[in-house]
């Protein structure tokens, strides 16, 4: 301590006795050289940390194998749950309060998982819930870092951790859309009952190609107890009401009839349009006077739909409705409805010979056409 | 009458003991490399029945094996099982091409595997 007080006395002793400019260039070269020692001495230290935490992992991740290799080895022979509370003593017998273990076994029980499918998937899920590891899954859905929130979400579908349920749902309404489209698939995939009771208060979008993927998932997995999805067709958010006339359909649900009728009047053309389309699909003999009213209201794209509709409906009470739409001066809209004529089968057909005789030209071929 | 010969190339370690272990379980000399390196050295030194080759392992890929194994005269009669988390249809293709003679994708269930197995074995075990 006194050698280096004594130095530092020396050293400012002779700065003090240099000129200006000197002593100015003087120190700037000294802090550079301090600053620079520092440098060293924080990169040295920082790949010593890291060379001793890869050993340390490295030792660790060894262990935990060798462990789970025996459980899965044993999983053949001894009594699954006898196995299961012996992998379990065993992982316990290491320092396992640690963090950093916790976190290895975390990755690792995740990280064979997604090799395996069958018994052994069955086997590594219960072995990760009997560590309580999905704690460490809802440490991540409760974390600030919205790809830390993603990958928490994904990792609690792969271990189907329904207990975590309650979690995701709270992320179901998060402003950010990645997180909210994982959320509700996860909730969907994780709740076999009363998944969908979260459509009711959505206010946020279902965006397009998101719809698709939870039409895949719902019409894949299989669920307790399929609901009527006409019960959201009154919801607010056109996204939910286009979602479930789309799920509709899928799943046939005729109960729906009246409220699609209602949705003819929805402001949103692109929900208009889906359910005139239902409305034909399900035949709805019912929709027919709802269609017609419509038709004097919509533009010529949904006027081809409702006439589209009526030819699959076919009740044959709306013969002279179609007839007038023959005479159309919108090629689309007049070959709509000769097609719709046509699938009325003999009645339609007679109207549409009767029609022929006193069309112009133009609308002549269009008949021969449909009728060849 | 000899007792097949399994390799099984996994860099994943779990994987490749459990494998191994069933493997044994039903009868099989089974060796195991951690890398496409490992596993040419074996190739030289042994003459499988089957290999069972991740696409995905460190040094040499596991298509670039099936290739060596499928152009070689002495061990082009060895059944390859090409074993893929990627399932895309192109990987898919490319290793039937290269002659692998098996594809099954990840996860995959350990019974099926074991079939599978069984089924490019030559001779029956004894």
């Amino acid at each position: 301590m006194e050698t280096f007080s004594f130095s530092a006395t020396f050293i400012l002793g002779f700065l003090d006795e240099l000129p200006p400019r000197v002593y100015l260039a003087s120190w700037i070269l000294l802090i550079c050289l301090a600053l620079f020692c520092l440098l060293g001495i924080f990169l040295i230290s920082k790949r010593m940390i890291s060379n001793y935490m890869q050993r340390r992992d490295r030792y660790w991740n060894a262990q935990i194998v060798e462990i789970m290799t025996q459980f899965m080895v044993r999983m053949d022979n001894a009594d699954p749950a006898d196995s299961l509370r012996k992998t379990v003593h065993e992982f316990e017998q290491l320092p396992f309060k640690k963090a950093y273990i916790r976190q290895l076994l975390y990755k690792q029980v995740i990280n064979y998982h997604r090799n395996f499918t069958g018994n052994s998937a069955d086997k590594l899920r219960d072995l990760f819930r009997k560590l309580k590891l999905d704690s460490l899954t809802e440490q991540k859905l409760k974390s600030w870092d919205s790809s830390t929130k993603i990958a928490g979400i994904l990792e609690a579908a792969e271990m189907q951790l329904e207990n975590l349920s309650p979690v995701i749902e709270r992320l179901i309404h998060s402003k950010s859309s990645e997180i909210r489209i994982e959320a509700q698939t996860t909730y969907i995939y994780l709740n076999k009952h009363h998944s969908f009771h979260f459509l009711k208060e959505l206010n946020e979008p279902i965006l397009e190609w998101h719809q698709l993927i939870l039409l895949n998932l719902i019409t894949h997995i299989k669920l307790k107890e399929l609901p009527l999805f006409s019960t959201w067709l009154n919801s607010s958010n056109s996204s939910v009401v286009e979602l479930c006339l789309k799920l509709v359909l899928h799943f046939q649900q005729f109960e729906a009839q009246d409220k699609l009728i209602q949705l003819l009047e929805h402001p949103d053309v692109k929900i208009q349009s889906l359910s005139i389309k239902i409305l034909g699909e399900f035949e709805a003999v019912k929709a027919e006077e709802s269609l017609v009213e419509r038709y004097a209201l919509v533009d010529d794209k949904l006027k081809v739909e409702i006439i589209h509709a009526l030819g699959r409906i076919a009740s044959g009470k709306q013969l002279n409705f179609l007839l007038e739409a023959v005479k159309s001066p919108v090629f689309e809209i007049a070959f709509e409805a000769t097609q719709a004529l046509q699938n009325h089968g003999e009645p339609g057909i007679s109207e549409l010979r009767k029609a022929y005789l006193l069309a112009p030209t133009i609308t002549k071929e269009m008949i021969e056409q449909v009728l060849a | 009458m000899p007792i097949p010969k399994i390799l099984v190339i996994e860099d994943e370690e779990l994987v490749r003991k459990v494998v191994e272990f069933r493997l044994k379980k039903e009868g099989y000399d089974v060796y195991q490399a951690k890398d496409g390196g490992e596993a040419l050295e074996l190739i030289e030194q042994h003459q499988f029945d089957v290999i069972l080759v991740d696409i995905m392992i460190p040094y040499v890929g596991g298509l670039e094996i099936t290739q060596k194994v499928k152009s070689n005269p002495k061990t082009a009669s060895t059944q390859i099982i090409v074993v893929s988390a990627n399932g895309l249809e192109n990987v898919i293709l490319e290793a039937f091409a290269l002659g692998a003679d098996d594809f099954i994708a990840k996860p995959f269930n350990l019974p099926e595997l074991m079939m599978r197995v069984k089924k490019h074995i030559k001779q029956p075990v004894g």
